[in-house]
């Protein structure tokens, strides 16, 4: 930031507009205003103040000029402004801004107390801020919004650091005594930059690892050790199944044996009974056989259509209620229900009644619109009962179907009954004789081993089938979650690039705070080394204050700014020399130094060396100084002044000063 | 209307797992492996709002961590028909919902969804619908499920249930006075 001009116009003191453009010219870059105590030298850093940051530090707060402010009456308005115009680099380049800031004031009282004259002003003054700047052709101004005016401003020159380039004499000597350093060095070596960086990736980092679905792998995982289980369980199952099926073939084959023994028995009468009960157990499987297509057949029955049949009652009903309303209905002929909405839509009716929606007219008219096509009532009503003969048809034998089939299943079910009692029968009858009892009963054995495996087998398949569903669900399952860890996998990949950039931005960043703690160490001392006339070093400690190397003494307000005046001209011109910048990055800004009657608590030697070093330092330096001082500071200074203004005030008749009629010249 | 797949969700849906048969991707078919009298969910969904019409219930969906079950809209739009036509019947008669006849009429013939109005008044209606159907599902479960252990005994209860129902009713002479209507 370099300042050009500033522009003050009734403020304070200051009457009317005053002027002041400062010398820009690097080789002679000091601007001074040269006055008396009291002149209002001080009013010119509080003009800054005021212009950049909206900050008053007056005792009384008007800002208007007073002798203006006495001509006032009830009603009138006046203006105080001051504008600030800058040039200011950033990364889209250098641009001139001008900031303006501007109160109206309202008077609203005026009146003569003991010959004392007393005007009133609104307390509140309405306030105007402008930003602009100018377009690279040097005459388009373009205005930056109100709202990101002060964000702007603090982009410019932090309020916080501006103590240290705004600053008046008496307020220079505390500036090395303060209790941190370390945020305002950050700051004006632009370090700030690099340390909200890394708070970003800082935050970003953390993100990431709070979106990484942990869950999900522990579902996978789950669903993994479900899915080997399943497995495990799926070969066991295949292996009973197996066994299953083999034991069922050799019971199968034991009975078939059993079977051919028995058939070759000589007794006759088991021979019969033997071949009467194969056929009857080809019988009991037939009619078992018949059962179940019967049984199938009964539920079809019940399902089809049965709500013709269980709906009788409210179709009947339905049929009642049709049937009384159809010969009522009559409609507009012609009209159909587009024209009731446009009617609706219209607002009004063809006879010009209003159509609010809900009011008796609007019902009236929507239940007209009801019996109207493009579907009649009449019509629909016709497709409906239509419908109902086609779905009623055959819901007279429903129930009567339906018996029948009953009927014929318990039919089945009492013949496998007698089945299975003949049976029981004839095998009593082979049991009867004596050689055939052993066979009988070793096959009987045999058969029922070989139900016993059947039913291994045929759980077992079941158990398979079961088995595979479970399967795959669970793969099912870890195809899903494999999704999840793909976005996991690329949040992985995030923060490894993420915490590569904060390591990057650490390690510059302490690279960086390093070299500005070592340069700022030489160059205070340097500048301390020339400014100050006696045999002292100094040093900077962790928060960047600045240390009496050897044991401390009583310090004098002398020394103190001396030391000051050391500390801030090495950090100017650290920013000046742009120390940090390299090939990647561009950090360094410049900054003015303004200052309101440095020399008033530093003695002639000090002035001396101080004037030899500051313009040197600073890329641009403005001072408001006394004459007194100026004297001794000119002789060293006089060669880098490019501008320089005297103030002076008005005098009366009398030859008297004016107060409040000061003027910049 | 009857084009989008449904959702039944709650103590509802377990009871039709109960009174439907299953295809082979219900999770848990091992705990509904009664005899099934209806071939499908949507056999149910056609006849179940009738049933609960008929014996004056209406059922509420419950929460999906009770239950839950859908019908594909494919199955849906297969027998739209059908499931209009059951609609059209409830709409008419259920005097519970709405006392005017007329209106009564209008809302079982209207499946234009151009107004506002008449959107409004079709979700309403499917609402209806659907807790009948709800309440049918309940019946059934009660008198079948509740009542029956073995094969034999769900085949017994479909038989006595429709016989119930005949008599009751007076099947007969409730064809003979609907034709009446219809052929006159």
């Amino acid at each position: 930031m370099i300042i050009h001009k500033l522009e003050m116009y009734n403020f304070r003191q200051y009457i009317d507009l005053q002027e002041v453009s400062f010398s820009t010219d690097p080789e002679k870059n000091v601007t001074v205003l040269i006055g008396v105590n009291t002149s209002g030298k001080t009013t010119i850093i509080r003009a800054f103040e005021w212009c950049l940051y909206g900050k008053n530090g007056f005792e009384d707060p008007v800002l208007l000029n007073s002798e203006v402010r006495d001509n006032m009456n009830v009603g009138d308005t006046q203006v105080v402004w001051v504008a600030v115009t800058f040039s200011h680099e950033d990364s889209n380049g250098q641009k001139m801004y001008t900031l303006k800031r501007k109160f109206t004031y309202l008077c609203n009282e005026r009146t003569k107390a003991e010959g004392k004259l007393v005007v009133g002003l609104n307390k509140k003054p309405e306030e105007d801020l402008s930003l602009t700047y100018l377009q690279a052709d040097g005459q388009t101004k373009t205005a930056i919004r109100r709202e990101n005016i002060s964000e702007s401003i603090d982009r410019v020159l932090p309020q916080d650091l501006s103590d240290y380039f705004f600053f008046g004499g008496e307020r220079i000597s505390g500036i090395a005594n303060r209790t941190d350093l370390s945020k305002a060095v950050r700051g004006l070596m632009r370090l700030d930059v690099l340390e909200n960086a890394r708070d970003h990736i800082k935050e970003a980092l953390k993100k990431f690892s709070s979106s990484i679905d942990t869950s999900g792998d522990s579902k996978a995982q789950a669903a993994q050790a479900s899915l080997e289980t399943a497995k495990k369980k799926l070969q066991q199952y295949i292996e009973a199944r197996d066994n299953a099926q083999a034991e069922m073939e050799h019971y199968q084959q034991q009975e078939n044996e059993f079977n051919v023994e028995l058939s070759k028995s000589n007794v006759e009468q088991v021979k019969k009974a033997k071949a009467e009960r194969d056929r009857i157990a080809k019988a009991i499987s037939n009619e078992e056989t018949r059962l179940e297509n019967a049984i199938r057949a009964y539920v079809d029955l019940f399902n089809r259509r049965p709500y013709a049949f269980f709906g009788m009652p409210a179709i009947k009903k339905s049929l009642e209620i049709l049937q009384n309303v159809n010969d009522q209905v009559e409609c507009v002929p012609g009209m159909n229900q587009d024209s009731i909405d446009y009617l609706i839509k219209r607002g009004t009716c063809i006879c010009g009644t209003h159509l609010d929606v809900g009011s008796p007219s609007y019902q009236l008219i929507m239940q007209e619109r009801r019996k109207l096509p493009p579907e009649t009532i009449g019509a629909v009503v016709m497709n409906y009962k239509n419908k109902a003969e086609g779905y009623l048809s055959g819901s007279e034998s429903f129930f009567p179907e339906l018996e029948e089939k009953y009927k014929e299943i318990r039919g089945i079910q009492r013949r496998i009954g007698e089945l299975q009692d003949e049976a029981e029968e004839q095998s009593k009858l082979i049991i009867d004789d004596t050689d055939a009892k052993a066979i009988e009963g070793k096959r009987r054995d045999a058969h029922t081993k070989y139900l016993e495996a059947k039913s291994d087998y045929d759980q077992a398949v079941r158990d398979i089938g079961g088995c595979e569903r479970d399967i795959r669900n669970c793969e099912d399952a870890i195809a899903k979650y494999a999704k999840s860890s793909t976005k996991n996998r690329r949040l992985v990949r995030y923060i490894t690039y993420a915490t590569l950039v904060q390591d990057w931005l650490t390690e510059t960043y302490q690279e960086k705070e390093g070299k500005v703690r070592t340069e700022l160490q030489q160059r205070v001392n340097d500048n301390f080394a020339k400014m100050y006339h006696g045999e002292r070093s100094i040093s900077i400690d962790d928060k960047y204050r600045v240390r009496y190397a050897d044991v401390t003494t009583e310090e004098s307000d002398g020394l103190k700014a001396v030391k000051s005046f050391a500390f801030i001209a090495s950090l100017v011109s650290m920013a000046k020399d742009r120390i940090l910048d390299d090939e990647d990055m561009q950090l360094g800004q410049v900054y003015p130094l303004v200052m309101d009657a440095p020399f008033s608590n530093v003695d002639e030697i000090h002035i001396d060396n101080i004037c030899k070093i500051l313009p040197k330092t600073a890329n641009q330096v403005i001072m408001a100084v006394m004459q007194k001082d100026w004297e001794y500071a000119s002789i060293n200074l006089g060669q880098f002044v490019g501008q320089s203004y005297t103030i002076t005030k008005d005098r009366d008749a009398d030859g008297k000063e004016i107060d409040t009629a000061t003027h910049i010249r | 209307m009857f084009n989008t797949n449904f959702d039944i969700t709650g103590i509802h849906a377990n009871y039709l797992k109960d009174l439907c048969e299953l295809r082979g991707n219900v999770a848990d078919k091992d705990q509904h492996n009664n005899f099934k009298i209806f071939k499908a969910y949507i056999d149910a969904y056609i006849l179940c709002p009738l049933i609960g019409y008929q014996y004056s219930r209406k059922g509420k969906m419950g929460s999906a961590a009770d239950g839950d079950v859908g019908i594909l809209a494919e199955q849906i739009i297969k027998r739209s028909q059908e499931l209009k036509y059951v609609y059209q019947i409830l709409m008419l008669v259920d005097e519970e919902s709405e006392p005017d006849e007329e209106k009564r009429i209008y809302r079982a013939f209207n499946f234009s969804e151009k107004t506002d109005e008449d959107k409004a008044m079709i979700a309403d209606n499917m609402r209806i619908f659907n807790e009948y159907f709800l309440g049918g599902v309940e019946v059934l479960h009660e008198q079948f499920v509740r009542e029956c252990i073995d094969r034999d005994q769900y085949l017994l209860k479909m038989y006595q249930f429709t016989k119930k129902f005949n008599e009751e009713q007076d099947g007969d002479a409730l064809k003979a006075g609907i034709d009446k209507i219809l052929n006159k």
